[in-house]
């Protein structure tokens, strides 16, 4: 049965789009879950898998084992081939995106003269979302760091978005002094309790013409809202609803696990998304430091409350509507997992959260071909589809790879009937070539954020890569038992050692 | 760090240098190859390498082998599909005569810096482009020239990183030098040189700044180290031996067994390397001496850190070569010393740089680059100099050696074709007998070392093959496959074979099934 829209309070079976969206919700399969938006939910990740892509897996799924009992040696050879096809075809698109990004930064740079030519009476409001739950430790240096933000005091609408039932916070936060320009708003309680629908809820008490989101550790730089609001000008007629500033560690050097986690994001938001960005493909967006237009995210319907990397999905929704992210040189500082059981629950919610917006977006692929030159059906495939993919794949592929060095006289042959001969230069290639440039190019995100130090520990990120790969099959587990639950990360944890 | 865009794109000028020079250098090696019929066998067995890939019985990359470094014939790759491009080794022509052309586009952009007026850039940019042995290794197909492309190339990053510290500065040089060391081993001197001058150009910042030198290094050093792993696995994984390239039955190592005369009395005699050296930089491009003496006075009036990385990177190449005399090791040609041509150009360019008398020094070098320029020709028309290149100047006088043209593949390549044998199998080396198999143009019909049936086809030739090619057991033909196998083939035949055609160096036998 398809969910139904609620309005308000009422239980009415309509969806009206104008409506205020505040209180407004869903009833699916006898639950009701209030969501504070109107989106629908053929955009929600509500239903995680809808009949007519059940038919399409299954269907795959029918022809792959017919196609093993039939002939069992093609069907592999077939299978390998379109994998291999698919890793090259990501291989080549990550070199080009690091090529991109190298020879020319295509991020907005926005420098010291033109924020000191901002005057702060022509300074709009601005909102800062930052939802708390259950981690009023942490709040006391998110107050310092707003406190330190380069933007008038009387034109900041701080919003600590709490949760009904989470007392302790909510007590917590009684005892402080909070500054003025601080506002603490209770989400009341209901279902789904995520991130998003708290943020939603926020989205209609904000009295600014921008807004941003900050998460309760994070640390952003105190220049980050002009720059972002310069760049919105500067960026006035190129359809760019959001501005994503980039994300990295203040505990990058605490040990291991945060040193890996360093390096990716300084690949991600250094390398990687300055590249989408020059070429217009969909941004999945970082889950924080992400600038609005209120009327824009409005217009966007805030976030989607069932998907659990609802920043992923909203980029995309942009990028569906024709509109655009831009990339700042503005940096927030935040607190990098350093606890491996932390760590495995936040990615394996990633990993799910990226599952789900596959999942929704891939309901209607149609709807990305906005125009026949618009190629961002593909880069979707490239960004989110083939990410998740190679998770689960990599690990098949080492232990194939390995298999053939040690067996090489008995497994050797067999493995190589797999392959036809371009097909073979391809995994040669994405074996030798590939795996080196990925490691380099974590390298190259450190380098170019001077991280030097860490640089080194690269050569150990095939572990992580298989940490990756074990949180993603967690992922895939709890996408099908328990698709909404949000695996919350515990903050702090430096404070902590 | 500097935001700045890294450029590549080519102004208008610098698309005519380009084009001008590629148009010249394409026309001498239209001239060597199709007039004079003159080729080098190095270059021709490099693009038989390449040609086997496509078009080889079992066509794979790995037809490429490890007998040569394989750059020269991976550029080549896109040319030999077309066929004809690949007669005669011309594709390898094609793409010298691209690099030769690329070099002197860097060459005119180091220039471009020194602030010299137009006139001035583009004599000098002559001198440079029509120095008889840039000319001669910008059309002969030989892998030389791509060599001199890249050590223009990395001295220019080598220079942009130490001005703007940009790490894709750093990232340019790591791949450059490791396309270079899949182009010639000589690239190892350059590359660790290279790793030192990024410690040394940082070296003020060492106790403060350690990680970001330590950083540095990894980034510069990665991809080179990944070539020479790649190598290093291939051959392990190929040929069964990680060092295959260096000790195999046709390496330099191996062949040095042919070294004689002069050259086997440098081996281990510090003095005469030395000497011998110095004696054939002073003949080829006696400027090189000018120019380095000139960048080190300067230094007493101004020290310039880049001026002495360059110096430091062109004496790298040189002591390599030295030490490969000292250990017997190198036939000590007179193009091993080529790449001195654009370090003298890039120290004169980034010395006159900040001179205050320009013209007047502009003038003295452009005297000396051009008497230079008549050294190198007389060097190379010198047979004590330019031991190879010296057949170029006696074709062009008019006096062939057959062992520098295609003469006697066609002969072998014309009887086959003349007496319907190209439905057969014949077994022959591809050492020495690249020429036939790449002129042919039918590779198939050839049982070489690209094939898997090869050694068995040796052990047992009836059972695989119809006729047999042997080379002259002198000189490198004593280390062909066929030869070691049976050393009195070429001269005594053997019962199970008849002699169907002497070509003199060739003989074509038979096998009686």
């Amino acid at each position: 049965m398809p969910p139904i829209f609620v309005q308000g309070e009422s239980s009415k079976n309509f969806c009206h789009q104008k409506s205020n969206p505040l209180n407004n919700g869903l009833v699916f399969k006898g639950n009701k879950f209030i969501t504070h938006t109107n989106l629908h939910p053929k955009y929600s990740a509500l239903e995680t898998i809808q009949n007519h892509q059940k038919l399409v897996i299954i269907g795959l799924l029918t022809i792959l084992l017919l196609g093993i009992i039939v002939n069992w040696h093609q069907t592999v050879l077939i299978t390998i081939s379109v994998l291999t096809i698919l890793y090259f075809a990501d291989l080549l698109f990550n070199l080009f995106l690091t090529v991109k990004t190298l020879r020319k930064t295509p991020e907005i740079v926005v420098n010291k003269q033109e924020i000191s030519l901002l005057q702060d009476k022509d300074l709009p409001i601005y909102t800062i979302f930052c939802p708390l739950y259950k981690e009023w430790q942490v709040l006391p240096d998110f107050i310092k760091s707003i406190s330190k933000i380069n933007w008038p005091k009387n034109k900041l609408d701080v919003q600590l978005l709490l949760e009904e039932d989470d007392k302790k916070t909510i007590a917590e936060i009684k005892k402080m002094r909070l500054p003025n320009h601080f506002r603490v708003i209770i989400v009341p309680h209901s279902e789904p309790k995520t991130k998003p629908k708290a943020c939603n809820y926020g989205l209609h008490h904000a009295q600014g013409e921008y807004a941003v989101i900050y998460d309760a550790e994070d640390n952003p730089d105190p220049n980050q809202l002009k720059k972002a609001f310069i760049a919105f000008q500067k960026t006035r007629k190129n359809n760019v609803v959001c501005v994503q500033a980039k994300l990295n560690f203040y505990n990058s050097h605490q040990n291991i696990l945060t040193r890996f986690f360093t390096m990716e994001y300084s690949l991600w938001f250094d390398l990687i998304l300055p590249g989408l960005q020059s070429i217009k493909a969909p941004i999945p967006l970082g889950g924080t430091s992400n600038h609005f237009r209120t009327k824009d995210l409005k217009y966007l319907q805030g976030w989607d409350p069932f998907n659990v990397t609802e920043d992923c999905d909203l980029g995309i929704r942009i990028a569906k509507l024709g509109l655009h992210t831009a990339i700042i040189n503005s940096t927030t500082l935040e607190e990098a997992n350093s606890k491996l059981g932390n760590w495995f629950r936040q990615r394996s919610r990633w990993i799910k959260g990226y599952m789900q917006t596959y999942l929704v977006h891939m309901r209607r692929p149609h709807e990305f071909i906005t125009d026949f030159k618009n190629p961002n059906i593909l880069f979707f495939q490239l960004t989110v589809g083939g990410k998740i993919l190679s998770l689960f794949i990599n690990p098949l592929m080492w232990i194939m790879t390995i298999s053939y060095f040690l067996f090489k006289d008995s497994l050797g042959p067999i493995i190589e009937s797999f392959y036809l001969t371009p097909v073979f230069y391809m995994a040669i290639f994405s074996l030798i070539i590939g795996n080196f440039f990925y490691i380099y190019n974590y390298m190259i995100g450190c380098a170019k954020r001077e991280q030097w130090d860490i640089i080194k520990y690269a050569f150990l990120v095939p572990f992580y890569w298989l940490a990756i790969s074990l949180a993603a099959w967690k992922a895939l587990f709890q996408l099908v038992t328990k698709p909404h639950y949000w695996e919350k990360t515990v903050h702090g944890l430096h404070l902590k050692k | 760090m500097s935001e700045q865009k890294t450029k590549i794109s080519l102004s208008k000028r610098q698309i005519v240098i380009l084009a001008l020079f590629f148009t010249f250098y394409l026309s001498i090696a239209y001239y060597l190859v199709f007039d004079l019929q003159l080729v080098f066998r190095d270059a021709v067995s490099r693009t038989e390498k390449a040609f086997l890939v496509f078009f080889d019985n079992s066509a794979k990359i790995s037809s490429i082998g490890f007998i040569w470094t394989p750059l020269p014939s991976i550029l080549q790759l896109p040319l030999v599909i077309f066929k004809p491009l690949a007669k005669y080794g011309f594709s390898g022509n094609i793409i010298s005569a691209l690099f030769g052309a690329l070099s002197c586009l860097y060459i005119y952009k180091f220039l471009n810096k020194s602030h010299l007026n137009f006139f001035s850039k583009i004599i000098f940019l002559l001198l440079f482009g029509l120095n008889p042995m840039i000319i001669l290794y910008s059309a002969n197909g030989m892998s030389e020239i791509i060599f001199v492309f890249f050590i223009i190339l990395a001295s220019w990053h080598l220079i942009k990183w130490n001005k703007t510290k940009r790490m894709t500065e750093l990232i340019l040089l790591g791949i450059i030098l490791s396309l270079a060391f899949f182009t010639r081993y000589e690239t190892i001197p350059l590359a660790i040189t290279i790793g030192f001058l990024v410690i040394f150009l940082n070296y003020g910042k060492i106790k403060t700044r350690f990680n970001e030198i330590q950083g540095s290094i990894v980034l510069y050093f990665l991809p080179i180290l990944f070539s020479v792993f790649l190598w290093i696995v291939a051959n392990w994984l190929i040929m069964g031996d990680p060092f295959y390239f260096l000790r195999g039955e046709y390496s330099n190592i191996e062949q040095s067994n042919f070294i004689g005369g002069e050259l086997k009395k440098l081996k281990g005699n510090l003095v005469d390397a030395i000497y011998y050296a110095t004696k054939m930089i002073a003949h080829l491009y006696p400027v090189f001496f000018a120019t380095l003496i000139y960048a080190i006075y300067k230094q007493f009036s101004k020290i310039s850190l880049i001026t002495i990385s360059i110096i430091f990177l062109s004496l790298s190449i040189i002591l390599f070569h030295i030490l490969m005399l000292l250990k017997g090791v190198s036939y000590g040609w007179l193009r091993f010393y080529i790449y001195i041509i654009p370090f003298s150009f890039i120290l004169f360019s980034i010395t006159i740089e900040n001179v205050r008398k320009k013209m007047l020094v502009a003038t003295l070098f452009i005297t000396l680059f051009f008497i230079s320029n008549i050294y190198s020709l007389k060097s190379i028309s010198d047979k004590n100099y330019g031991k190879e290149e010296c057949h170029v100047i006696e074709a062009i006088k008019g006096h062939f050696d057959e062992n520098y043209s295609y003469i006697k593949d066609m002969e072998v390549v014309d009887y086959i074709n003349k007496n319907n044998l190209t439905n057969k199998k014949i077994i022959v080396d591809d050492f020495t007998g690249f020429g036939i198999i790449l002129n042919s143009l039918n590779p198939k019909i050839f049982i070489n070392n690209s094939d898997k049936e090869f050694k068995n086809s040796l052990e047992n030739p009836r059972q695989y093959a119809d006729y047999i090619l042997v080379r002259r057991p002198t000189g490198i033909g004593i280390i062909d496959a066929i030869n070691k196998k049976y050393p009195d083939m070429f001269t005594k035949g053997a019962s199970y074979l008849r002699l169907k055609k002497d070509f003199g160096i060739w003989r074509l036998y038979e096998i009686i099934k």
